[in-house]
């Protein structure tokens, strides 16, 4: 998958970088109006990361030229203004997400992987890891073929798991994974804990193996090198 | 009051005062005007008496029921004139009137006269009651010629102020566009125009700058510690010992909790600039039900029991966005503070929202915890704003926010003012 990071801050957009090469995307930035434009022009990209505050222009404005030369690529607005009014817009608009800074790396790719499940795939809405598949359409998941009892939480958050496999998810991204703001207001992540406690046990009924691990006071990690 | 009446009020008081002080005076000038006319009218009848005595007229044709003659000892000392008021049988109207008696004693020849002239004047209070009526008539023209031209003045006189006035009331510190006042030539409210038209524009300017810097604070602010957090997220995923990651852990917490504090903060901020406003009615209940189903989970964990009394479709005007944050945080202080297998009740109606939880006495007085960051338990991990948020938000759209313990029920009400129904 070919991204395009449209952010004018350095950091940020590396921060971002530097999470998605892991993910074998193909990569590249760029941090202004001009840059941007000039880049989506000459290059088809699959997903363009878009920040609304530009140094040399409004990020809904590129949204709106990259709708108007009918440019295929899924847009995910990135933005510190969590005003309603940009969110509205942003989608209004055409962006296919909208994700208010500051986010979790995790939830950036849950989110494109999710795009590009939307677009790109002609109708296969499964997601698989070895003996695990999901179908993110009909929310059902298999381990072996056989059908797990997840509720809708615990389909969410092995989703997240195996999209972000290896990687360490600390609870609160979890927790914001799942509850979305109202995570902001829930200082404690029992629930979390208690959710991929059940999961874990579900995924061992049906005899998969135990890729959920455990980062002692951080949070948990899908291990995929386990024997 | 209004302007206009408060003048007229004031006007006819003084009217009435100068007219009873009026009405003394011209009472007495009437009652003395008259009185010394009389008393010239009987000088000059006592000279007639004196000049016909001195002719040898007799004293008996010269006695009538106006004049008296008396003679007196020629040793007895010289009268002079005087006059008395006295009252006097008076044949035709069968009743004492009032008299006026002139008395001087002249002495004619050798012969010594104590002559007394008399007449009937009117009495006081027949004045006064002419007096009394010819100022109620003047009173009377007065209160109906204040009456309209007040109507008058308050129509034209007062009509550029009464503009401004409305112009005022409907000025909205968020509106675009400067406020429009009428064109007058009268002085003090042209200063008045101008006065409002720079206090307005000012209020509008800096409203906007500290709109503006609300927005770039919370901009600048959320992008370093979105780098913050990356770069520890990153960190996380780079192969560390678990030691490490807990004191990554500590730091990226931290930066959590100060990115919600900031968040809070803008929030309340955007609160204090009146930036949500809304007079559209939003269906409280269903508002309600989304939010204890999507913390239900969270009540199942804590083992808390739930009791709900709410009255469907309870229409409310309050912005959305708001709503949730009300509701969302109301909620989650209730289960916060609450015991394992605790209890919450929500009551909603028309008039209120009631939500109570059972939980430990708060340390300080429950009206203080509306203070941003006062805290009942210091050592808790929230940041202490929650409350002061509610509170804003309650205040924003006028509702009544109250907040009692009565062991061990926590109660929070909120009073709507104005609840349209459906």
């Amino acid at each position: 998958m070919k991204v395009l990071i449209v952010e004018d801050n350095r950091e940020l957009a590396e921060n971002i970088h530097g999470f998605l090469v892991r993910e074998s995307y193909i990569c590249e930035y760029s941090f202004g109006f001009k840059e941007a434009q000039d880049k989506i022009i000459s290059h088809p990209y699959d997903c363009i990361i878009l920040d609304i505050m530009l140094p040399d222009g409004n990020g809904l404005k590129l949204l709106e030229f990259i709708k108007s030369k009918k440019i295929e690529s899924s847009i995910l607005i990135i933005s510190a203004k969590n005003a309603l009014d940009d969110k509205v817009n942003g989608l209004e608009l055409g962006a296919d997400d909208y994700l208010t800074k500051p986010f979790h790396l995790p939830e950036l790719n849950a989110r494109l992987k999710a795009i590009y499940r939307r677009k790109n795939l002609g109708g296969d809405h499964v997601v698989r890891f070895n003996e695990i598949s999901l179908n993110t359409a009909t929310l059902e998941a298999r381990v072996n073929e056989q059908l797990l009892d997840l509720t809708k939480k615990e389909f969410d958050l092995l989703l997240y798991f195996v999209i972000n496999k290896n990687r360490v998810l600390t609870r609160q991204s979890i927790a914001e994974h799942l509850w979305g703001d109202y995570a902001d207001n829930l200082n404690n992540f029992d629930f979390v804990y208690q959710h991929v406690k059940n999961l874990r046990k579900k995924i061992n009924l049906a005899n998969g193996k135990d890729y959920l691990g455990t980062v002692y006071g951080v949070g948990y990690k899908f291990n995929t090198h386990i024997e | 009051m209004k302007l206009v009446n408060k003048f007229a009020a004031w006007y006819l008081t003084i009217t009435t005062l100068v007219l009873l002080i009026g009405g003394v005076i011209v009472f007495r000038i009437v009652v003395h005007e008259n009185d010394q006319e009389e008393v010239r009218r009987l000088r000059g009848l006592m000279r007639d008496v004196v000049e016909q005595l001195s002719n040898k007229t007799s004293l008996h044709t010269l006695l009538s029921n106006q004049v008296s003659i008396t003679e007196l000892s020629p040793d007895v000392p010289k009268v002079q004139f005087h006059v008395r008021d006295t009252m006097g049988w008076h044949s035709e109207f069968q009743g004492t009137e009032r008299q006026i008696k002139a008395t001087a004693s002249h002495k004619i020849g050798n012969k010594h006269y104590l002559i007394s002239v008399q007449s009937f004047a009117p009495e006081p209070e027949e004045t006064i009651a002419g007096v009394v009526q010819s100022l109620s008539w003047i009173f009377l023209l007065l209160l109906l010629v204040v009456g309209l031209t007040s109507i008058l003045i308050s129509k034209k006189i007062l009509s550029p102020f009464n503009r401004s006035l409305r112009a005022m009331q409907e000025f909205h510190i968020n509106q675009k566009e400067r406020i429009a006042l009428p064109q007058t030539k009268t002085k003090e409210f042209k200063e008045l125009n101008e006065f409002l038209l720079k206090m307005t524009s000012k209020a509008m300017d800096d409203y906007r700058a500290l709109k503006e810097f609300t927005e770039n604070a919370s901009h600048e602010l959320q992008t370093p510690l979105a780098i913050i957090r990356g770069k520890l997220e990153l960190l996380l995923d780079s192969g560390i010992s678990d030691e490490q990651a807990r004191l990554i852990m500590s730091a990226h917490e931290a930066v959590e909790k100060l990115s919600r504090t900031n968040q809070a903060l803008t929030l309340l901020t955007k609160l204090e600039n009146h930036e949500y406003e809304s007079l559209k009615a939003i269906n409280l209940s269903a508002q309600l039900h989304n939010i204890i189903f999507s913390l239900s989970e969270l009540m199942e964990m804590k083992s808390i029991s739930l009791h709900t009394d709410i009255e469907e479709n309870v229409m409310v005007s309050f912005h959305p966005s708001l709503a949730d944050i009300l509701l969302m945080n109301l909620f989650s202080n209730a289960i916060r503070h609450n015991y394992e297998k605790g209890i919450i009740r929500v009551k909603l109606n028309n008039r209120m929202l009631l939500i109570q939880n059972t939980g430990l006495r708060p340390e300080i007085p429950t009206d203080q915890l509306f203070q941003r960051f006062k805290k009942s338990n210091q050592s808790d991990d929230s940041i202490g704003l929650g409350l002061s948020i509610v509170k804003r938000i309650s205040e924003v759209s006028r509702f009544k926010i109250n907040y009692t313990y009565d062991e061990p029920w926590h109660s929070i009400e909120i009073g709507f003012n104005r609840t349209p129904q459906t």
